[in-house]
Order: structure tokens, then sequence, then C-alpha cells
């Protein structure tokens, strides 16, 4: 069956690895997420057949971000298999990474998100620790990368930290030339699919523009609801070779799942 | 499952993405792809442009396919810069057409009674449709809208994830909100939705071609709701609603 027809039966995906890298866990004072919990986000995997998430708590990346660890940390021990998490870092404040990586598969790798916390650059000297940290361990980091002087930003610390992963969440739909631009300098980049709004054709843009390879399946779940951008990839123009590398495949490779 | 796009738009807008499909040819063949049966459109001249003119262009433009539908901007007819209401309906039901699209923000206008009411009253006698993008009406002017005009039919389009604070007690104080459901993602947004105010008040539409298709489509398909529920959305309630029309 072609992947197109389990959108128009309305069913869950079937004999396809989709790995969604970027969902948040937890809710918020700013809007309401309903079904923000692990229960939740495991029930709406289901619900459209998304194997593996890779969250963040949000609300811990606006305040207390320990706190937010451990709600996410505990939504992978919940559903290991189901569940990774990242762990939100904070250039405000100097933490041992040792404490969330030695020794313990709690935690998959970082989330950087230094715009809600105090509008620093990525690139900013606070978080320096952590990308060496990253880079020491081959750890995946995915940036909140939404400006194109982010993308800048985040593709001169993959530069400098050629042994770590980077993802870059958003940016293939809102910084395109500069999206462009890291992956042609940078092997240690993939884009995710990320955003809550953008056109028809837009997928495919990026994909002629930066190969399929680079481009990994992410929704912003709980923030957003994760149907409409797995139907953007299933009714795309893209072959369903394509469609597979962009909901699992490559994500498997980079994050080494 | 048969899809009515309820809101979309036609013309060349200024600044396209790359690879946007903002031609009418281009938009057919996305309807084709998403099982798209008709789509009700409107143009951006008439938006963005002017209004008088764009509606013209409209009726046009959808002569290229029986599938598109037209959907006219409209304002207040001050210093008779818009048809007068009864003109406006002589002209509507001359070109068939069916529903309406305001945009208070947009066009530079009051959506308060003082400078609505003769546009509106006609809606409401006619049972016109009237669709408006959420960010015409932010906030409280969502309400006041709505409250405004309680025997209007009003659609909001173009919504987003972070508005449910706000659109929930307007839909509990306005029984004639009906909200579109292109780009309204919340999480598990439409099964939340129909489990405290009904399918009923749920119309599908893309907002093509700024927004996608393929998405609203799939927010539909893939949702945890009952077929009937879905079919209510994808075009029952369209359907619904144009049959009450009275022109």
């Amino acid at each position: 069956m072609d992947l197109k027809e389990y959108v128009f039966l309305g069913k869950e995906l079937k004999d396809t690895y989709v790995v969604d890298v970027h969902i948040h866990v937890g809710g918020s004072t700013r809007y309401q997420k309903p079904g923000n919990d692990a229960d939740s986000v495991v029930y709406t995997m289901d619900r459209v057949g998304v194997d593996v998430v890779c969250a963040s708590c949000s609300p811990g990346a606006y305040c207390d971000w320990k706190w937010g660890n451990e709600m996410c940390a505990d939504a992978h021990e919940k559903y290991p298999d189901r569940i990774k998490a990242y762990a939100v870092v904070n250039p405000h404040y100097t933490f041992d990474l040792d404490a969330y990586f030695a020794n313990s598969d709690r935690f998959l790798g970082l989330k950087v998100i230094p715009f809600v916390q105090g509008t620093l650059p990525i690139d900013c000297p606070g978080l320096q620790p952590y990308y060496e940290y990253a880079d020491k361990y081959g750890l995946p980091v995915l940036f909140h990368a939404w400006m194109a002087s982010e993308v800048k930003d985040a593709t001169a610390v993959a530069k400098r930290y050629p042994n770590a992963r980077f993802i870059f969440g958003h940016s293939g739909f809102t910084a395109f030339e500069e999206s462009v631009a890291a992956c042609k300098q940078c092997d240690n980049v993939l884009l995710d699919t990320t955003i809550s709004d953008t056109y028809d054709g837009a997928l495919e843009r990026l994909v002629n523009a930066v190969g399929v390879d680079r481009v990994a399946f992410g929704t912003d779940l709980t923030a957003f609801e994760c149907s409409h951008i797995l139907g953007r990839i299933l009714l795309s123009r893209l072959s369903d070779t394509d469609k597979e590398k962009i909901l699992g495949l490559n994500a498997k490779q980079f994050l080494k799942l | 499952m048969r899809f009515i796009d309820a809101s979309c738009r036609l013309g060349m807008p200024a600044a396209p993405g790359e690879g946007m499909p903002w031609k009418t040819e281009e938009i057919l063949e996305l309807m084709d792809r998403c099982h798209i049966e008709q789509a009700f459109a409107y143009h951006i001249v008439a938006r963005d442009g002017e209004v008088e003119d764009g509606n013209g262009l409209l009726m046009e433009e959808i002569k290229k396919d029986s599938r598109l539908q037209p959907q006219w901007c409209a304002m207040p007819a001050t210093f008779r810069e818009f048809l007068h209401a009864d003109a406006l309906g002589d002209a509507m039901k001359k070109n068939g057409v069916k529903t309406l699209r305001i945009a208070p923000k947009g066009f530079a206008h009051s959506a308060m009674p003082y400078a609505m009411k003769e546009l509106m009253d006609f809606a409401a006698q006619s049972r016109v449709p009237v669709f408006f993008d959420y960010g015409e009406a932010v906030g409280d002017a969502l309400y006041d809208l709505c409250s405004a005009y309680p025997d209007v039919k009003f659609v909001v389009t173009n919504t987003a994830y972070a508005l449910n604070r706000f659109l929930g007690p307007v839909l509990d104080a306005c029984p004639n909100l009906y909200v579109g459901t292109g780009n309204y993602v919340p999480h598990q947004g439409l099964e939340t939705f129909c489990r405290y105010y009904s399918a009923d008040r749920l119309i599908f539409n893309t907002n093509l071609p700024f927004g996608s298709a393929t998405a609203a489509v799939s927010l539909v398909c893939l949702a945890n709701i009952s077929k009937e529920e879905k079919e209510k959305i994808a075009c029952g309630n369209m359907e619904r609603l144009l049959s009450e029309v009275r022109l």
C-alpha cells in the first residue's frame, strides 16, 4: 500500500519505522496544551504510527530546567522504548552533565533554546561547556533554530564541534538559505520538519536543496498536533523511499537508535 | 471521504515561497491529490488590492473549473466605497455567491455595529456564512464581533495552536461561531474540540496557497474521532450552512 493511503484510510502507519526527533512534554502557562503527559504522547504515537519520539520539557526551558529535565526523564523511564529524553541546558548555569549521562541512558542528548533564557544567542559563552561535552561524547543536540541569526550561530557551533551531532529544529522552513548553507558546510547537521504552518511544496523544495538524507521528521508535539506534519510528508510528491528516510531511517542513523 | 474546502485563496501573491502552488492549475492539482471535491475561494486582489475589482477577477478565474466556487470579500458601504446591502445581495444572487469574507483590520474599518450593521444585517437575513481570519479579530475582539451579531454565522479561519484559552469561552458564549480547521493545530485539537463543542462547529478549509492542503486533510483523516464526525467536518457542515442560504 502506498504510504499516502494511510492518510485517507485514517489508519496508523504500519511497517514503516517512524521517529519524531522534536517533541515536548509538560504543559504551558502561555497556552493550552491538551495531552502533554507521557501517556497522552504514547496514545498519539499509537494513533498515527510513530515508533519513537525524542522529547524535551518545554516549560522547563522557560524556568526551572532541572525540574523540567526530571519530568522528561520520568517520561522516558515510563516508556523507555518509545520516549527518549533531551536534557534542556541553560547558559546562565553551570552543571556537570555527568549527572545526566555518566553510566545512564536517562537522556539521549541536549536541547538548546537560549532565546527563552534571556534572549541569548546559540553561540553564547555559557553554552560552550555543554557543546564541549556533547562533542566529547558524540551526543546529539537539538537546537531551536528559527531565525536566520540562530541558524548562522548554530552552524558556527556545528563547525567548531564536529564530533557532536546537531539537529536544527524548524530552520529548513524558516531560514531556508542559511539551512542549506549549514548542510553544505557541516556533515553533522540534520534539519527537522517541525513547523506549524507552511505551504505545500516547501518540503520538496528543502529536500531538493539539501538532499533527502539531511531531513528528519519532527513535529513539536505536544505544542502542536503531529498528524498535519506527518500528512505533509505522506501526501507530498516525494517517493515512498524518500518518505521512509525522512520519517525514521535518517533519524535512526543520526541518533544511533 | 469527500472534502469541501470552505476557504482558500486564488491569485498572485506578492511574496510567494519558492515552489508555492499559487496558480489556479496548481491548486486544482492539490485538490485532486488531497481528494478535495470543491473549494470556495476568494481572490487575493479582493483581500490585498481592491475589493470589487478582486471579486470581479475571482469570477473570471473560477471559470477555469467548476470545482471552484466564489467567496466574495466585503466591507461596509461607507462613502459608497462598496455595494450597499441590497445591491450586494442582488450581485451575489446573480453570480451564485453564497459566502462572504470580511477583514476589518485588513480593510481598516470598525467591526462594531455603528460601522457594519447594514452588512451584517444582510448576512443574518440571507444566512450567508461570513468568514474571517483569526488575525482580524484576536482575543477579546473575537467575542466582540461574534456577540455583536448573534444571528450571523461566522467561520474563523487561519487559526493556530495557541488560541484555545481565548477560543473556548467565545464558543461557549457565541453559538454562531464556527471554526475552520486549516491550521487549527493544537495537540489532539479536533478530538478535544468535538468532545467539548461537537463536530458540528468545525468546517474544513485549507488556507491555500499559504496554508497546506496536505496538512489540512491529514488533520481530519488522522484525528481520533468517529467517521460521522469526520464527514461532518470534511463536507457536511459546510453543505448544511450553504443549504440555509436565502438569496
